[in-house]
């Protein structure tokens, strides 16, 4: 996938950011070729440690995957987006053992 | 029901440890959500096309010519919101939420089943592996509110049909 489609990618993610509560401390991304060999963009929505547990019910979490979706449309973005949901604390695990490998 | 008995050992599966979680167990508990969805559907394709006494003893066999790569196409052409002309013709409108977020559902869990029983590079969390295994979840509801509508029994056709259907458009 080109540079201009990560770039567009970014600038989405970057106005998605905007729209989303401060729980959510960050979004995270690759683009890759998914199992079906289909171009696709993964996003992982980040959300604080300290949020409330009801931050991760599937009736809060749908509607922040749904304004990533709609920011990656808007931009012309043609990938299948595949969004999830990680604490930071897991990103920071991930992080921290791909640095130390 | 086996679909219920697996949607339920997913959560199982993805809370099973109390401290640090396996990663063994979150994949399985990730690869366990999306066979639930697969096998509800299974389920539905079966119960919904072959009806009654007649045709209760073929059910099992119709379940075995479902293909996961062309469920996950179907899927996507009705999570999309837009079908392909052939099956448009057949459509009396755009699938609903609730269809388009089973479809949905359906993609994303297969494509992260595919992650979680091949992918050794990728690691999954807890929160990361419940809010999957609530994708799932969500899905059964959602696929409870439309299960009985035309909508859904061309949904179902397109799972069992969809790879000579595009063959053919």
């Amino acid at each position: 996938m080109t540079q201009a489609v990560e770039q567009r990618v970014r600038t989405a993610l970057a106005r998605a950011k905007k729209r989303l509560p401060r729980h959510v401390v960050a979004l995270r991304h690759r683009l890759d070729t998914d199992s079906s060999g289909q171009d696709a963009v993964y996003v992982w929505i980040i959300i604080d440690d300290g949020a409330p547990e009801e931050v991760w019910a599937y009736e809060a979490t749908s509607p922040l995957g749904d304004v990533v979706e709609q920011a990656l449309s808007a931009a012309g973005v043609d990938l299948w987006p595949y969004v999830l949901f990680r604490a930071k604390s897991e990103q920071d695990e991930f992080d921290a053992e791909r640095t130390s490998a | 029901m086996l679909h219920r008995q697996l949607l339920e050992q997913a959560r199982h599966l993805a809370r099973r440890e109390r401290g640090r979680p396996r990663q063994a167990s979150l994949r399985r508990a990730v690869s366990t959500a999306y066979y639930a969805l697969f096998h509800l559907l299974a389920h539905e394709v079966s119960r919904q096309l072959l009806r009654g006494q007649r045709g209760a003893g073929l059910r099992p066999l119709l379940g075995r010519a479902l293909a996961h790569s062309d469920m996950k196409a179907a899927s996507r052409s009705f999570a999309g919101g837009t079908l392909p002309a052939v099956v448009q013709d057949f459509a009396a409108s755009q699938p609903s939420p609730e269809l388009r977020r089973v479809a949905k559902a359906f993609v994303l869990l297969q494509e992260q089943r595919h992650a979680a029983d091949y992918d050794l590079r990728r690691r999954f969390g807890r929160r990361e592996a419940l809010t999957i295994v609530s994708e799932a979840e969500a899905a059964f509801r959602a696929w409870a509110a439309a299960r009985g509508r035309a909508e859904a029994l061309l949904f179902l056709v397109c799972l069992l049909t969809w790879k000579p259907l595009m063959g053919r458009s």
